[in-house]
């Protein structure tokens, strides 16, 4: 017998994927609760109201909270948590041309980062032809840099290159 | 009493070319970009408030104010065009008014859109300007305590009703509350959470963050979900048909004024935009229509009811955020950072610093309704054609607008990657169905809450007598309570819990 593989169950994919997010909170609210029971006092004080603690101690309480009951609704019976599909790994692949682009963007300058980035990104969305990616490489980067640069005087960096 | 200075001064600010340019271009902009499908008001807002650091805030302002309004309006026209909303405000308008577009009534529909949008602006408008004074004489009066409560039952609203689960809307405003906290602490200076960056001394840049919210995560989100090939084979009808004639928009008086009347109160609550306020004003006045059967085919009373009801939000969504400092909704918070930008803080530290200012405002607000209806019937005409610009360009032109914009705040590329994070953060949580507005909104109202919260406690020795021993305090903790109440109804209704208990009460008294 063919076992169904997991995809196929958006329902789990959905309570897993919850879950994960459910951690991720947990993780955050523990993270701000040890940096806020870590740091010694005057700052790290957080039972005292005058303390620069005190109100990142108390949300970081209730986000740890919350984050736990999230988890425990997750696995209800009657949760409905389902995970909605869709080309998420066209959407990764576009974020990581964003991270990249402004990771980059003091070695390359703007110039070189803003005419790779701009026709990449149509061609995620499905452009393929020559000519509309040449045009989107140069007509938006000329009219937008120079438009923040020329009337709004702001300079943006040039990179080593240029 | 009258001051003759502050009248002077809004009106020198709306005698102003520049004023006038900045809000016809704005005007302009907003419904162009409203027009395009999958490009939101909220997007258009933040995307360009970075043009307006470089402005004065009598001209900046109202540049974003036009935007807003324009916006809003123009996402009507594809919904009535070609069944695509341009905006999430114009889902209920698609509904009527592509049936209208159907049977040949295109010009008709634009025309009702136009004018029910024009009619409900402009009371709202009317409603805020005689709403603001009086509430703005009582909130300089609140301290801290009141604060704290104000911001608290804010908060509560905003986490509740943005998202379909009030547990993840808490956690959003929880999560939005602990990056208010990044950088130095409003009452002590110490540094909080910086890991020693120097950058994140001042906290996290609130308009790169916006600006990756709600743009970039909005590009994420159409590589996922693009439009199905059958939105995209839909072709924009010829313009045509009969003009709508003065005794079908006479006749729709009650419904454009209820519709308003519900718009202009949903608005004025915070978390309520009108994405939410047009599908309730259509909803009512298809429960109050005489023929509820021809709405969703061509109603023009459906039509103006979810017009006028997204319309009525745009100067109320103000009437918090100008008194109180709290946004209405996700484009009033990116409003309250532009305002930040220019050095002044929406509230009662605003009525009183800048009276001339917020006077100029509401000003320009009712010039903008007239403003509106001249550009609409241009874009009625022309804007056709702007539908079927093709996402392959749209977006990649999107994206280099949000990296110019982001980095033009602060000149940082710090920013950048905060940008990117915004962006990065925005799309998880709408996959997940995390709603994004608790978060925007904790982050901006976190450093007055924590100061309102830490003085009051402080005042009162750590006592919390302090939030009922003052009338103020207690009235706004009544009224806490009552929030909780009906929200925790709403939750346990939607969950099935409650209607099931009153199913089994009333069964005996049904069979009668």
């Amino acid at each position: 017998m063919m076992r169904k593989p997991l995809t196929s169950n958006p329902l789990l994919i959905g309570k897993l994927l919850t879950s994960l997010l459910a951690l991720g909170v947990i993780a955050i609210g523990v993270s701000f609760l040890r940096i806020v029971h870590g740091t010694p006092p005057p700052y790290g004080a957080p039972g005292d109201i005058g303390s620069a603690a005190f109100f990142p101690g108390l949300v970081a309480l209730l986000v740890t909270g919350l984050g736990g009951i999230m988890l425990l609704v997750t696995w209800r019976a009657n949760a409905n948590v389902v995970f909605e599909r869709g080309r998420t790994g066209l959407a990764l692949i576009a974020f990581i041309l964003m991270v990249a682009m402004a990771l980059s963007i003091n070695v390359l300058g703007i110039w070189l980062v803003s005419m790779l980035a701009v026709p990449l990104l149509a061609v995620c969305f499905g452009e393929q032809r020559w000519y509309v990616l040449l045009a989107l490489a140069v007509i938006p980067p000329t009219v937008v840099i120079h438009l923040f640069e020329g009337v709004m005087g702001i300079y943006f960096p040039r990179g080593m290159l240029l | 009493m009258i001051d003759f200075s502050v009248l002077q001064q809004g009106l020198a600010m709306l005698a102003s070319p520049w004023t006038f340019l900045a809000l016809s271009a704005g005007l302009a902009g907003g419904i162009l970009i409203g027009a395009l499908p999958g490009l939101t008001a909220t997007m258009a807002v933040a995307v360009l408030a970075p043009f307006t650091f470089f402005m004065d805030a009598t001209i900046g302002i109202p540049f974003l104010l036009g935007i807003y309004k324009g916006a809003i309006y123009g996402g009507s026209i594809p919904a009535i065009l070609v069944n695509t909303p341009g905006t999430a405000a114009a889902a209920a308008t698609a509904k009527d008014g592509y049936a209208l577009t159907q049977q040949g009534k295109s010009r008709k529909a634009l025309e009702l859109s136009l004018y029910s949008s024009v009619a409900a602006d402009f009371i709202a408008t009317l409603l805020l300007i005689v709403v603001a004074i009086p509430l703005a004489s009582i909130a300089i009066r609140f301290g801290s305590p009141e604060f704290a409560l104000l911001y608290l039952i804010a908060l509560t609203m905003i986490a509740t009703v943005s998202g379909e689960s009030f547990l993840k809307g808490m956690i959003a405003a929880g999560l939005g509350l602990l990056v208010a906290c990044v950088g130095l602490d409003p009452m002590t200076g110490y540094q909080r959470f910086t890991f020693g960056n120097t950058d994140l001394l001042a906290g996290v840049s609130l308009i790169p963050l916006l600006i990756g919210m709600f743009a970039l995560s909005e590009i994420l989100m159409q590589l996922t979900q693009p439009p199905s090939a059958e939105d995209r084979k839909t072709t924009a009808a010829e313009h045509g048909g009969e003009p709508l004639s003065w005794t079908e928009f006479w006749a729709l008086r009650p419904t454009i004024l209820r519709s308003t009347t519900l718009g202009a109160f949903l608005g004025s609550l915070p978390g309520l935009g009108a994405e939410i306020s047009c599908w309730i004003a259509y909803g009512v006045a298809r429960g109050r229509s005489r023929e509820p059967e021809k709405f969703g085919n061509g109603s023009l009373e459906g039509l103006a009811a979810a017009e006028s009801g997204n319309n009525a939000v745009v100067p109320a969504a103000l009437i918090p955020m100008t008194i109180f400092g709290i946004p209405g909704d996700t484009i009033t918070a990116v409003l309250i950072g532009a305002l930040m930008a220019q050095g002044m803080m929406p509230g009662p530290l605003m009525i009183q610093q800048n009276p001339g200012f917020l006077f100029g405002m509401f000003l320009v607000l009712l010039v903008t309704n007239m403003l509106l209806l001249g550009f609409g019937l241009l874009a009625i005409r022309w804007l056709k054609q702007v539908t079927r610009i093709p996402p392959t360009v749209l977006y990649p032109c999107v994206m280099l607008l949000c990296l110019c914009g982001a980095y033009a705040v602060n000149s940082s590329t710090f920013d950048l990657l905060i940008l990117v994070m915004g962006g990065g953060l925005g799309y998880v949580m709408r996959r997940t169905g995390f709603p994004v507005a608790p978060l925007i909104i904790g982050l901006l109202l976190g450093p007055g809450f924590e100061s309102a919260l830490r003085q009051s406690l402080v005042f009162s020795n750590g006592s919390l007598t302090i939030f009922w021993s003052r009338p103020g305090s207690l009235i706004l903790l009544i009224l806490l309570a009552l929030v909780i109440v009906v929200m925790a109804w709403r939750g346990l209704t939607t969950a099935g819990i409650i209607k099931k208990r009153f199913k089994r009460l009333t069964s005996p008294s049904q069979k009668h």
